[in-house]
């Protein structure tokens, strides 16, 4: 029997799935959906968090939700949507941080890595200075690529209040790129 | 849009920020695998680690009893029992639910109902160290069930199930709850005991039973007797394949002081579905057979290194673009992927301790096996696998034995003829 747990297993964290109308094509394998998709989600989840490990581990834990339910998710109009939320809820708890480091951290590749690069370093560090929701919009609107409706849509808001969240965080995102405490590239 | 005059440069800020390379070398899809995987399987190690400990330990539990009517001791052997609790002196005269004011020599009536129990203040003994900082304990302040550290709390602690016996053996019915402290992926299930003073305080006897031993999750509780009764499973959590689990009924009973086991298995037997299977291939050396193709033999053993027979060994076989199997075994599926052909195959029954050799004649064209990286071949060996290409709820496989996950994957070269 599958077990019931009434909180291990529930999808509350999840976002609400879009299903896709059946075409017929291929279903891609979730290892080439893994490829095409990381380091795009990575980077977004960089500008989240502004900490490349925790960012990594992020990404590396949603996918490993995402696996087990590769079957529902691969008919998802947007899969990466449900990773890149997955992963954003991930680095807002303490806990699932811990967890998701502990569970991850080991299969990091950190010595074939340089790390970011300056002007990456720059704007992460100028987004971790923004308010949560500014810099979420920021993220999904800049970096993510999504629309303002879509973005009101995810965040359960209107799209004037994404619109005002986008105007504030660039402002603020500006200040911060120009304060010489952490503007730190001649970009 | 939103307006950006005062911040002309951060459009090419976030193009540059997103054109640039990879920002890290990614773990891949198969570390994200391997950690889904080591989930759905640690509760279960864990448990089975902690059986034997639970084996010694329970007679000696047992011989503490201290009140005349000792149920049964609990069964030293894992085999499933049916519990024997002793209720035969039980007193018949139970408090009816309309007395609302006990005399001072009726004893209180400790029937609490789930929605009084889900709607109060209860005394709730510590969780496990690692759930600490996320489920409340001691004065804990219910509502509509349920109760939490802080309404944005990762887990929450839920009144599931609540029955009610004469625990104490004082005449009055007393009430059992199933209570757990969840959230996404974890959590931890228990029966907590509760009565009532005479001053109509509702008082927690104590812990009936937790996630102790080779517990992993408690499905159910029901009353027998001056027992309750308590259905445990030996594995739980997310990704645990339907039909995997064991459960048993086991009893507990008022010591006078504390809960103790008092019927029904004390153990769970091993898993019937856990058996360590592995996979080992070398290198394939083809010859030419024509002008343009040639031919070799991946020679895949698989093992299974017991303790349980394997039912179903499920095999799976990927082959670059153009590399195909040309007598496959009976029961197999051959499916396209982006970088080849897979091949899944259901293998006969392997009993514990025995071998199985598979030979796959294989037929590629020379000039698909030439390139500067010679092309590989990839197995991997499962079982009690339904059906479902990446699994779900339903089609995963069993969960290996811990740690001996890595010999379960195996992979070669495809070398062209010299």
């Amino acid at each position: 029997m599958t077990v019931s747990m009434p909180g291990p297993g529930d999808t509350r964290e999840e976002p609400p799935p879009t299903v896709a109308e059946d075409t017929g094509s291929v279903v891609d394998s979730f290892e080439e959906f893994y490829a095409a998709t990381f380091q795009p989600l990575l980077l977004q989840l960089y500008a989240y968090t502004a900490d490349i490990d925790h960012a990594h581990d992020a990404v590396q834990e949603a996918f490993s939700r995402a696996w087990p339910r590769w079957n529902k998710l691969v008919h998802y109009d947007h899969p990466a949507a449900w990773i890149r939320t997955v992963a954003m809820n991930v680095t807002r708890s303490r806990w699932r941080r811990l967890r998701a480091a502990r569970a991850h951290a080991r299969f990091r590749h950190d010595d074939t890595t340089e790390g970011p690069s300056p002007d990456r370093v720059a704007l992460a560090h100028a987004l971790a200075t923004l308010p949560e929701k500014q810099r979420r919009a920021i993220v999904l609107f800049h970096i993510a690529d999504l629309s303002i409706t879509e973005i009101a849509t995810q965040e359960a808001t209107t799209t004037g209040t994404v619109k005002s969240w986008l105007h504030r965080g660039r402002a603020a995102l500006a200040t911060a790129l120009s304060d010489p405490g952490t503007e730190e590239t001649n970009a | 849009m939103p307006e950006n005059n005062n911040t002309p440069h951060l459009d090419n800020i976030f193009t540059a920020y997103t054109s640039g390379g990879p920002l890290a070398t990614p773990a891949g899809a198969a570390a994200a695998q391997h950690v889904a995987r080591r989930r759905r399987t640690t509760r279960i190690v864990a448990a089975g680690v902690l059986a034997i400990a639970v084996l010694a330990a329970t007679p000696a539990i047992a011989a503490t009893w201290t009140t005349p009517n000792p149920p049964a001791p609990p069964a030293d052997t894992p085999t499933p029992t049916t519990p024997t609790p002793s209720n035969s002196t039980t007193p018949t005269a139970t408090p009816s639910p309309s007395v609302t004011t006990p005399t001072a020599a009726a004893p209180p009536d400790g029937r609490i109902s789930k929605e009084q129990l889900g709607n109060t203040t209860l005394d709730l003994p510590e969780w496990p160290e690692y759930l600490k900082e996320h489920c409340p304990a001691g004065r804990v302040k219910f509502s509509d069930g349920t109760a939490q550290l802080a309404p944005e709390s990762e887990l929450r602690i839920t009144i599931s199930e609540v029955v009610h016996a004469d625990l104490d053996q004082d005449g009055a019915k007393e009430t059992a709850a199933l209570i757990n402290c969840s959230g996404i992926e974890l959590g931890e299930s228990r029966v907590l005991a509760f009565d009532r003073y005479a001053s109509d305080t509702i008082v927690t006897m104590g812990l009936v039973t937790g996630h102790t031993g080779d517990i992993a999750w408690i499905r159910g509780i029901r009353a027998k007797g001056t027992a309750v009764e308590v259905e445990v499973l030996d594995a739980a959590g997310e990704g645990v394949v339907a039909g995997f689990a064991q459960s048993q009924w086991r009893a507990y009973s008022w010591s006078g002081k504390g809960f103790v086991q008092s019927g029904g298995p004390s153990a769970f037997p091993p898993n019937p579905r856990v058996t360590d299977l592995s996979i080992s291939g070398g290198d394939v050396q083809f010859v030419p057979d024509g002008a343009d193709t040639a031919t070799g033999t991946l020679r895949l053993t698989i093992s299974n290194q017991g303790p349980q027979r394997a039912t179903d060994p499920y095999l799976r076989v990927d082959l670059p673009a153009k590399v195909t199997i040309t007598s496959l075994p009976a029961k197999c599926e051959t499916s396209k992927t982006p970088s080849g052909t897979r091949y899944r195959c259901w293998l006969p029954a392997l009993a514990a301790g025995a071998d199985s050799v598979v030979n796959l004649p294989l037929s590629a064209p020379q000039s698909v096996l030439g390139g500067a990286q010679p092309s590989q071949w990839y197995a991997t060996i499962v079982w009690g696998f339904t059906g479902t290409e990446t699994g779900d709820g339903e089609g995963w496989p069993y969960p290996e034995p811990d740690g001996a996950e890595g010999d379960n994957s195996a992979k070669g070269n495809l070398l062209p003829a010299p």
